[in-house]
């Protein structure tokens, strides 16, 4: 079966997507779950096969915000304002990434932790490659990364 | 370790990461949750429709002496009423003893498809019918002809195909030209394809390039040919009424010219003066009889939906326009009621809209619409959105035609287009996209120029 054979070869960076961006295991797998299974209702919608990637991201990225504003209903809001640079210095990678502003983090999540190129994570966020870009290069200032493209690439 | 060494390290140990066996089976487990949910929403339909059904049935055999009449002749009508539920002329016409059972099976290749009732007036003929056959078929589609019974094709029809799902009464529609006469011996071929479930599809190649994916012509796995004998002594006769009035709507004038009346649906013919400076692209409406009781504009469409029409006709201005059937119960003097209408303006460059996509400018769109110019920048690949912002509350069917013109003013035509609506922020994206372009123009034809919206309704009575 196509979509089983395609959502097996892209699960391992869906759950690696979902884990960064919603800091949880248990959160993940949920949310993977959720997704493969929006997925495989909404399978006869996606008319161009080639952005099966992008198109399932894009429903794993939506069911990650939507249990984000879900949490945030219950608990008070972690996330550190962009201002917040030296917090973000004190901590963890990983800590930091979980704590970038929602929107920053969805490009940094996608762009250096699943492999996205820029024109595919503007795709599966349905927004535009200069708003991506500009994301991006406001992530990594936070992050204090300073990465090539082929670096990510490789 | 600095943040580019913590970077990596990260990686590397969220590449290593096995995956949690909870998540090993989640494609089984997604088929598992869609068929159970599939299933409880069939179970909760029909106990729902069967319990609405039951009760309805009830109270109509009580308190309606035709209903009640036309249920000791057809057998379980109850199914019926609900499959036109959302209609009702249908409903009507079926009170008004307008069913003819039919119950003939065919079989052919595992599949059998049973016609139960038709429904017949002077301008429609609609069959309902249940289509079943194996498991590994999801959905079929029946592409039905008629002819006479030495296998002439009938003159004076059309008719489309329609999806059936398997077990499910569902119905198609042919449209008969009311001047043809109707023979009582007709056939009826049903050419049969089946949509199978996608765990039972053949596996697509992952290189298969997209349009072959959606181009395949799907196989006929049966072709049956019921022979019908048609009532005709049960058609009623039409009505015709002669309106003649003009109007105007925006400063363009039309004739509401006549309003012809039968069983399952009402056709409005409106002629538009010649004159006009834009030609009418929709037109919103609804009929109000003397009781109060109003007939949407649209008539009853086997899928649930509504055929509605579009477009004035440019060659002759006239446009007939289909509604719901005042034929049982309607009681004139009648109002009809316009509450909106589309235009496209009549002037060729009125009617284009000139893009610069270089600098991000659009000369000629609708008052209101504007070029989203952050969606429409390049992707870096061979894409390119073209995007409008439509404010809600505008009433557009669609803004564009999908024809447009090169930078060196080749006609082309997009192969599809998209609507995204952003209800918090109070507009709607409507777009297309465009592949390995290379002009820095484009031109774009516009479907329509203005709309309007009534907020009360201009009124035409009649009759």
């Amino acid at each position: 079966m196509e979509f089983a054979r395609r959502c097996e070869a892209l699960k391992p960076r869906l759950y690696r997507t979902a884990l960064l961006y919603l800091g949880g295991k248990s959160q993940a797998v949920d949310a993977v779950d959720e997704a493969v299974y929006r997925a495989f209702l909404a399978r006869k919608k996606l008319r161009q096969p080639e952005y099966f990637t992008t198109w399932l991201t894009r429903i794993l990225m939506n069911v990650c915000a939507a249990e984000l504003r879900r949490q945030k209903r219950e608990q008070a809001m972690e996330e550190l304002p962009e201002t917040a640079q030296e917090d973000f210095d004190a901590l963890p990678l990983r800590q930091v990434v979980e704590r970038l502003p929602q929107d920053i983090r969805s490009v940094i999540v996608l762009r250096y932790f699943t492999g996205l190129t820029l024109a595919e994570t503007a795709q599966a966020l349905d927004i535009p490659p200069g708003t991506v870009s500009t994301r991006q290069r406001r992530g990594l200032a936070l992050l204090r990364l300073e990465l090539t493209d082929e670096e990510v690439e490789a | 370790m600095n943040r580019n060494e913590e970077y990596f390290s990260l990686l590397a140990q969220l590449k290593d990461a096995s995956l949690p066996p909870a998540l090993e089976d989640s494609v089984s487990r997604a088929q598992t949750r869609a068929r159970r949910q599939s299933r409880r929403r069939k179970w909760e339909t029909s106990l729902a429709s069967l319990g609405g059904a039951a009760a309805a049935f009830a109270l109509a055999v009580n308190l309606s002496a035709p209903f009640a009449l036309a249920c000791g002749k057809v057998p379980i009508l109850k199914e019926l009423a609900a499959a036109v539920a959302t209609s009702p002329s249908m409903k009507a016409a079926i009170e008004h003893d307008y069913v003819q059972y039919v119950g003939q099976s065919q079989r052919e290749n595992d599949v059998t498809v049973t016609l139960e009732y038709l429904i017949l007036d002077r301008t429609q003929l609609n069959i309902f019918c249940t289509v079943i056959g194996p498991d590994s078929n999801e959905s079929y589609f029946l592409n039905p002809g008629l002819s006479t019974p030495n296998g002439k094709q009938l003159e004076g029809y059309g008719v489309g195909g329609t999806n059936f799902t398997p077990g499910e009464l569902g119905g198609f529609s042919a449209t008969l030209d009311p001047d043809v006469t109707l023979p009582e011996e007709l056939l009826l071929t049903l050419r049969v394809t089946a949509m199978k479930r996608t765990s039972d599809a053949p596996a697509i190649p992952l290189d298969t390039p997209a349009a072959a994916h959606y181009d395949v012509e799907p196989q006929i796995i049966a072709t049956l040919t019921f022979p019908l004998t048609l009532d005709l002594c049960r058609i009623g006769p039409g009505r015709q009424m002669d309106i003649g009035r003009w109007t105007e709507l925006d400063g363009q004038r039309l004739l509401v010219q006549s309003l012809d009346v039968d069983a399952t649906q009402a056709r409005l013919t409106v002629r538009f003066d010649p004159d006009n400076t834009r030609w009418c692209q929709h037109l919103n409406f609804y009929l109000l009889d003397a009781k109060g009781k109003q007939y949407k504009a649209g008539a009853w469409a086997t899928d649930g939906s509504s055929y509605v029409s579009r477009g004035e006709d440019r060659a002759s201005g006239q446009v007939v326009y289909y509604l719901e059937s005042p034929y049982f119960d309607g009681v004139g003097p009648y109002t009809l009621c316009i509450t909106g209408a589309e235009w496209l303006d009549k002037a060729e460059d009125k009617r284009l809209v000139h893009i610069d996509l270089t600098r991000g400018t659009a000369t000629g769109l609708p008052e209101g619409v504007t070029l989203d110019r952050e969606r429409c920048q390049p992707d870096g690949n061979s894409r390119r959105q073209l995007a409008f912002q439509v404010p809600d509350g505008v009433d557009y069917f669609s803004i564009f035609s999908y024809t447009y013109y090169d930078g060196a003013g080749e006609e082309h035509r997009f192969s599809s287009a998209w609507r995204s609506g952003h209800e918090e922020e109070g507009y709607q994206t409507h777009g297309f996209d465009l592949y390995d372009y290379p002009y820095d123009t484009i031109v774009l034809e516009l479907s329509s120029t203005s709309s309007t919206r009534l907020e009360e309704p201009l009124e035409v009575p009649f009759g």
